[in-house]
């Protein structure tokens, strides 16, 4: 089985990534923040401060930026693959199906990038407590 | 009709020589679709029975007429029958009936588990219902909180329950994985992945979410059978457990069990749409996107359903935000029929009507769904009937009106027979009306104050003409689904027979005959648009020799084992050739077994209980054990030599391998909900592990996880070998893989007796031991793997590039998945209570 899809310069892993890349950290996102807000506040991280903000809200905040870092990557990769395999198409049939991909790929990671920006915006509501 | 002898082609493909074989040994695709799909209709019908009851016992104030322990029991089972044994079950009967046609294949990928999956479906049901038998009816709610679902506040109904559903459960998960394959495998050369029906594309991401939510249901159900058979303290507060575990795990299930059912019912819309407008469906890839949007978000939405639970507000916003984002996904959908629908001409068939009152009841209840998704909101209406009103509005009109699209539509092809269009205008007005009636008065009765699951209300609550209006709504609905039924009976006799494409549709199941033949295509169809009936043109020239090679050698063969083309899951090119395995009554054993199984844990009978795994254990080595003589007749036959491809390849072209990979996700998803419950109880416990228990000590452990781990590198020596076709050094080296697995087993045999104290004595003990039991079990089912691979080497090893080749690789993808998982428990049993202590 090949990893290289003929007529490309495109890995299947790349589009593969650049697909599931961005809802997988947005779910990882959703996942840690929560975990940060329940676990943190019920520890009692929420009554310690540093800087003017709770601890809870300095690692929600750390987390948001990582996945959101990382959806932005998949965009990125997606975005990539896609003219990647046009400029690398010319002359020839376009290849259909990675191509797909590239521009699913590319909304879906984009989506889920917006999303995890929004998701973040209750964090600023919850700064100095849980 | 054609009396002609057939031929030894369609013999192979008939479901079975004698009743007893067609009844018990099917494992066709189309007759067990169509059993799943009348199956989930009976219980649909006693399910809506039961909901008539409870409308007339609340049609007015203070009624006496049905007591309240009995509407405890109506409503759990009313819910738990429509959520378990109604929806998805029949979504999964149709799946199995019209995909392989849609994507040009023959059948499923695995039809022995296709048939496996429908007996313990069945058995399921009947487990469960049986509960009336004896006269304890489960009363705990279709969600089954704890504590009231515990063994302290709840009779044996509650373990009826989640034996029955824990048989469905595993039908659930088969189901998944059958689809899963299926959907990447067999797709019709030419089908890329940017040609697939949206049908298609919705069942992808379904089977994908069912391998997720059904394994979390599954954990956090026999956990709590675990509580209640032999004394476990997950869910008991008493002992370090926690109620609120339960919720999480269930509604970490519960939420995309929502979309597992729309999605699929989106699907038959998006086919239907286009069908009836007479163009291509608008926006086809932001439809795609939008069902990978909803695959993904509908796992993070579990929370939205705890808000009255007391969890951090902070924690509480995220999910608010998540719960808003899935309508912006649903909603794109809903453009996207729209947008294809205006400017045509559509054909108004009942299907299409169908389609209307989906849309219309849909995004009222989307709506209201976004206005519980907001924290405040959802305190004030929690527990009423606006919540009540709200589901019913996303069930039957985000799922059952699109059910009944799509049997108005599929029927003709199923039963080869035309359904009525005048009466399936009365049922479709009969339903909408009559839904309306029913459930729009209970947003008025939510705001006002009637709480839910109560089998009456005083008469000062003032809302008699309310629910008089929702009880006669009700009857009008089911009128509605009498007058469908009746619309069916009647098509099967006197209904005007089917042509292969009455509806000029575009997808591929319309080129075949009304009803198909057993073997779908004589032919395999080559695709090459998006709608391949409306736009026929030539395969381009690259492809064209491999392609029409492979279909030439398939063309009504092989006649004598069932087969049809596997292709690659991206580009949809010609693999291999998938052997198909025939009729067998190994599946029906095996849910036997289980059913025995499980009725053996029911009554405490746990000799009983062994006895059925054993039982189901046999059944599924022989299903799985083709002969030597079998296998060499199928891999050398022509239809290989002539299309060049193989039939058991043994890599990534194999169903096998993929299938391993839904295996994966099961067993991430299993050891994932276990850990979770770990931490979670541990995040609560004043001390850990609790009551002063000492952490376990790791001599003992550090040396048993270790011959674990070797047992790894055994195993890859073992492959090696393998590989270079040495055949004594594979069977010495893989021996040793043996010991070493089974040296593990015999030391936490030894670390358990050695521990002071049991399951039964806190929350740490049982999640301690359950863990470890897991990871055991699997190293079992290991041995058993690498046993049979020794077995088949003995008389088969020149096979290597063939079956035995496969057997080795899902042998060795299952043995380094186990020895990960083991890596993983070692970490959280031993090493995080002394890194956090």
């Amino acid at each position: 089985m090949e990893n290289e899809a003929p007529n490309t310069v495109v890995s299947r892993r790349t589009l593969w990534f650049g697909l599931l890349g961005g809802g997988s950290a947005w779910f990882f996102q959703l996942l840690a923040v929560w975990a940060i807000a329940e676990f943190g506040c019920v520890a009692g991280l929420g009554e310690i401060r540093r800087g003017g903000l709770t601890i809870v809200a300095w690692m929600a905040i750390a987390a948001s930026v990582l996945f959101f870092i990382g959806a932005l990557f998949a965009t990125f990769l997606a975005h990539r693959c896609g003219r990647n395999i046009q400029s690398n198409s010319r002359g020839i049939e376009m290849p259909e199906s990675e191509l797909f991909l590239a521009r699913t790929g590319f909304i879906t990671s984009g989506i889920f990038t917006i999303i995890i920006l929004v998701q973040s915006v209750p964090i600023f509501f919850y700064l100095k407590e849980c | 009709m054609t009396t002609r002898p057939l031929t030894e082609f369609e013999k192979t493909w008939s479901p079975g020589v004698s009743r007893a074989a067609r009844w018990f040994a099917v494992v066709n695709n189309q007759p067990l679709g169509k059993r799943y799909m009348l199956t989930a209709f009976v219980f649909f019908t006693i399910g809506g029975v039961l909901a008539l009851l409870m409308r007339v016992q609340l049609t007015v104030p203070e009624n006496n007429l049905i007591d309240p322990h009995v509407f405890n029991q109506l409503f759990t089972m009313h819910g738990s029958t429509m959520m378990f044994l109604f929806a998805v079950p029949f979504l999964e009967g149709l799946t199995l009936y019209i995909l392989p046609m849609m994507i040009g294949s023959r059948d499923v990928a695995f039809p022995r588990l296709t048939a496996f999956s429908y007996w313990t479906y069945l058995f399921g049901g009947i487990l469960f219902y049986s509960s009336f038998l004896f006269g304890t009816v489960p009363d705990a709610g279709w969600f089954a909180y704890t504590p009231l679902s515990g063994p302290r506040y709840s009779g044996l109904g509650v373990d009826f329950w989640l034996l029955g559903l824990s048989l469905v459960e595993i039908a659930g998960i088969t189901a998944g994985v059958e689809i899963v394959v299926t959907i990447l495998k067999l797709r019709a050369p030419g089908m890329t992945i940017s040609r697939m029906p949206l049908f298609v594309w919705a069942l992808l991401v379904t089977g994908v979410m069912i391998l997720f939510a059904f394994t979390t249901l599954l954990v956090a159900t026999v956990l709590l059978e675990m509580d209640r058979s032999i004394g476990t303290r997950f869910f008991d507060s008493a002992a370090g457990g926690n109620s609120l575990l339960w919720q999480h795990l269930f509604w970490f299930f519960g939420h995309p069990e929502v979309y597992i059912m729309f999605l699929p019912a989106t699907g038959i819309v998006s086919m239907i749409v286009p069908t009836f407008a007479q163009r291509p469906i608008a926006a086809y890839t932001l439809v795609a996107v939008a069902m990978m949007l909803i695959g993904f978000l509908s796992f993070g939405l579990w929370v939205h359903h705890m808000f009255t639970t007391g969890l951090p507000p902070m924690a509480m916003s995220f999910f608010t935000a998540a719960s808003l984002m899935i309508g912006i996904a649903s909603g794109a959908q809903v453009f996207a029929w729209i947008g294809t629908l205006w400017g045509a001409k559509p054909i108004f068939k009942t299907a299409l009507l169908f389609v209307f009152g989906f849309i219309f009841i849909f995004v009222f209840g989307g709506i209201t769904g976004v206005m519980i998704a907001v924290v405040p909101f959802d305190l004030q209406v929690h527990d009423t009937y606006f919540i009540v009103a709200h589901f019913h509005y996303v069930l039957i009109g985000g799922v059952v009106f699109p059910v009944f699209a799509g049997l108005h539509y599929w029927l003709p092809k199923i039963t080869g027979r035309m359904l009525s269009e005048t009466l399936g205008q009365w049922s479709f007005w009969l339903m909408f009306i009559g839904f309306n009636a029913a459930f729009f008065p209970m947003h008025i009765m939510g705001f006002l104050g009637m709480p839910r699951r109560v089998y009456t209300y005083p008469k000062s609550l003032g809302l008699t003409e309310e629910n008089v209006i929702a009880t006669i709504g009700s009857f009008v609905l089911g009128i509605g689904f009498l007058v469908f039924a009746g619309n069916w009976l009647r098509s099967l006799r006197r209904g005007e027979r089917a042509s292969e494409n009455p509806w000029h549709a575009h997808s591929l199941e319309w080129s075949t005959e009304s009803p198909p033949p057993n073997f779908t295509f004589g032919t395999p169809p080559i695709v090459t648009s998006r709608e391949p009936l409306w736009t026929k043109t030539e395969v381009p020239a690259p492809q064209n020799e491999n392609v029409l090679r492979a279909q030439k050698a398939l063309s009504n063969a092989p006649e004598r084992w069932r087969a049809t083309l596997a292709t690659d899951p991206l580009k949809a090119e010609p693999h291999a050739i998938q052997y198909l395995a025939g009729p067998s009554y190994q599946p029906f054993l095996a849910a036997l077994g289980f059913l025995t199984a499980f009725i053996g844990v029911l009554v405490k009978g746990y000799l009983v209980a062994a006895l059925g795994m054993i039982f189901a254990a046999g059944a599924i080595a022989v299903w799985l054990s083709p002969g030597k003589r079998w296998l060499q007749y199928v891999a050398s036959s022509p239809a290989s030599t002539e299309s060049g491809l193989p039939v058991h390849p043994n890599d990534r072209r194999s169903t096998a391998w993929w299938a391993m990979l839904c295996v994966y996700a099961i067993g991430i998803t299993c050891f994932g909900a276990l850990f979770f419950s770990y931490f979670y109880i541990r995040l609560f416990s004043a001390s850990w592990p609790q009551n002063g228990i000492a952490v376990p000590e790791l001599q003992l452990p550090l040396l048993s996880y270790g011959l674990l781990l070797a047992s790894a590198g055994t195993f890859y020596w073992a492959t090696r070998a393998f590989w270079a076709g040495k055949k004594k050094r594979t069977q010495i080296v893989l021996a040793g893989s043996f010991v070493l697995g089974a040296s593990f087993i015999a030391l936490e045999i030894l670390q358990f007796s050695q521990l002071e104290f049991s399951p039964r004595t806190n929350a740490y003990g049982s999640l301690f031991y359950v863990i470890s039991w897991t990871l055991d079990l699997f190293v079992l089912t290991g041995l058993a793997m690498i046993g049979a691979m020794q077995l088949r080497m003995l008389n088969f090893f020149e096979n290597r590039i063939g079956f035995t080749g496969l057997q080795m690789r899902i042998t060795a993808m299952f043995w380094y998945f186990t020895v990960i998982a083991a890596v993983a428990v070692f970490a959280v049993l031993y090493i995080s209570p002394r890194l956090f202590a």
